[in-house]
């Protein structure tokens, strides 16, 4: 978007400056210019003027090359702000949802209190055997449960991931494996391709399996019933040439291709965004990605997006390896 | 406790600073039922009022309320050298609740409970601190 009207700037500028190079060619056809400087450097040939007419005709030429190198630095900069402010607005957004997201738990935590304090004591006021003392334990335990999902929220929009665990990759895969190929209906192949000795990373399993299990839900999400695949490709790499802005280093590298119908340069923009959800309401609550990204960065990774419409998505993350412990 | 109250120990007396309604009542039962005195006050500005009367053995203070909210109401009653114990409690708001909480407790509350909670941790902090 923004480089094609960049483009076009260029070739109006080339138009100008080929026209005046032609205006100038004209004016100086028709003055005779050149005619008029032989005659006068023959005339003066003492002074030395061609090597004077020389001179100045040449200057252009470390002009343009400053004129480059200048607009070569200007371009980098310029990019370096337009990143900067995308990830300001970024932050921004998500302040924002955040002091919302605070807001509503506040509000939903001093609601459940009545009920789960008052369900539990008339919880404990009946016998086991009555009737009622069922009903009112799963009042309890939902209330319970209400109470885990809005620390959830509260915990995401402030920002805290704890992370002292650590997982193993191929057993974390496995699981992860077991639980897609049940999610994943007929009509998608899933293949899960990984690597022998992938050791471990600082990561929870659960977070590990939060990691992969999002972008493929999505990626069957948007194949819907369609005929499609999946391909999830786990391996170790080692990163030593500043690849995808990426410290020197061991690393797991998670891809996930899916060849479903991709996204809107929209949609794409806002995948990281908490709450940004293209399904309809009561389906997802959007925090799939925006969680994703939120444990990807907390684990010192990267994770990149590629899409195109009508031609599937994919999914690239990087998590770093701890540094080398007794396993091979 | 029905032993200390049959040795006719007096009745411990609660004061409850909070501005939602449901929780107030909620919390008054659990501490009613459970053999104490509960005083009540929907904010700060009138739990201040009320805990300057002599008698509180604790001040239970919700952390965001309108008017005069938790910390300050918590620190005007350190100031006050009210001999009273304190415990905090908060649903959060922006960040978690945790944060608060530990605010609380560096501005001098005894203990902190995190919204929801239910009675047996209410009742659990409650006897740690006053029996």
């Amino acid at each position: 978007m923004n480089s094609s009207k960049r483009k076009y700037i260029f070739n109006k500028d080339l138009v100008i400056a080929t026209s005046i190079l032609i205006i100038i060619f004209i004016l100086f056809h028709f003055l005779d210019a050149f005619e008029g400087i032989y005659k006068l450097t023959r005339e003066y040939e003492h002074l030395e003027l061609d090597e004077y007419v020389l001179l100045i005709l040449s200057i252009p030429i470390p002009l343009a090359w400053m004129t480059y190198r200048k607009s070569r630095e200007a371009k980098k900069e310029f990019d370096q702000r337009i990143a900067l402010e995308q990830t300001l607005a970024r932050l921004h957004r998500m302040e924002a949802l955040g002091t919302l997201a605070g807001g509503m738990a506040h509000e939903l935590n001093n609601q459940l209190l009545p009920i789960i304090s008052m369900s539990e004591m008339l919880r404990n006021g009946v016998v086991e055997d009555d009737p009622n003392y069922r009903k009112l334990e799963l009042i309890f335990i939902a209330a319970t449960n209400a109470k885990q999902t809005v620390s959830r929220v509260l915990e995401f929009s402030s920002g805290t991931v704890t992370n002292d665990e650590t997982s193993d990759v191929a057993k974390t895969l496995d699981d992860t494996k077991e639980m897609l190929e049940v999610a994943c209906p007929e009509n998608i192949g899933l293949h899960l391709n990984m690597e022998q000795h992938l050791g471990h990373l600082n990561i929870a399993s659960d977070d590990l399996q939060s990691i992969i299990v999002n972008p493929v839900v999505n990626a069957i999400n948007a194949i819907g019933k369609d005929v499609g695949s999946i391909i999830v490709d786990v391996s170790a790499v080692n990163i030593d040439n500043g690849r995808d802005d990426l410290d020197t280093g061991k690393y797991i590298k998670i891809v996930i291709r899916d060849n479903g119908p991709g996204m809107s340069s929209e949609t794409a923009e806002r995948i990281f965004d908490p709450f940004f959800t293209t399904k309809a309401v009561g389906e997802g609550v959007g925090l799939g990605m925006a969680i994703v990204y939120r444990l990807v960065k907390s684990a010192g990774g990267k994770l990149f997006v590629s899409t195109e419409q009508n031609k599937g998505c994919h999914v690239t993350i990087y998590i770093p390896k701890p540094p080398l412990t007794c396993e091979a | 406790m029905q032993i200390s109250m049959g040795a006719g120990l007096k009745m411990k007396n609660i004061l409850l600073i909070d501005d939602d309604p449901l929780v107030l009542e909620s919390i008054s039962i659990m501490l009613v039922e459970n053999g104490y005195n509960v005083e009540t006050a929907t904010n700060g500005e009138l739990g201040l009022r009320k805990a300057a009367e002599p008698g509180f053995d604790l001040i239970i203070t919700d952390i965001l309320m309108p008017e005069k909210d938790g910390l300050e109401t918590l620190t005007e009653l350190k100031n006050a050298k009210n001999p009273a114990k304190v415990i905090a409690i908060s649903g959060g708001g922006r960040g978690s609740s945790i944060t608060y909480l530990k605010v609380a407790e560096v501005l001098g509350a005894d203990c902190s409970l995190a919204k929801p909670f239910s009675s047996s941790q209410l009742i659990t902090a409650v006897k740690h601190l006053i029996n």
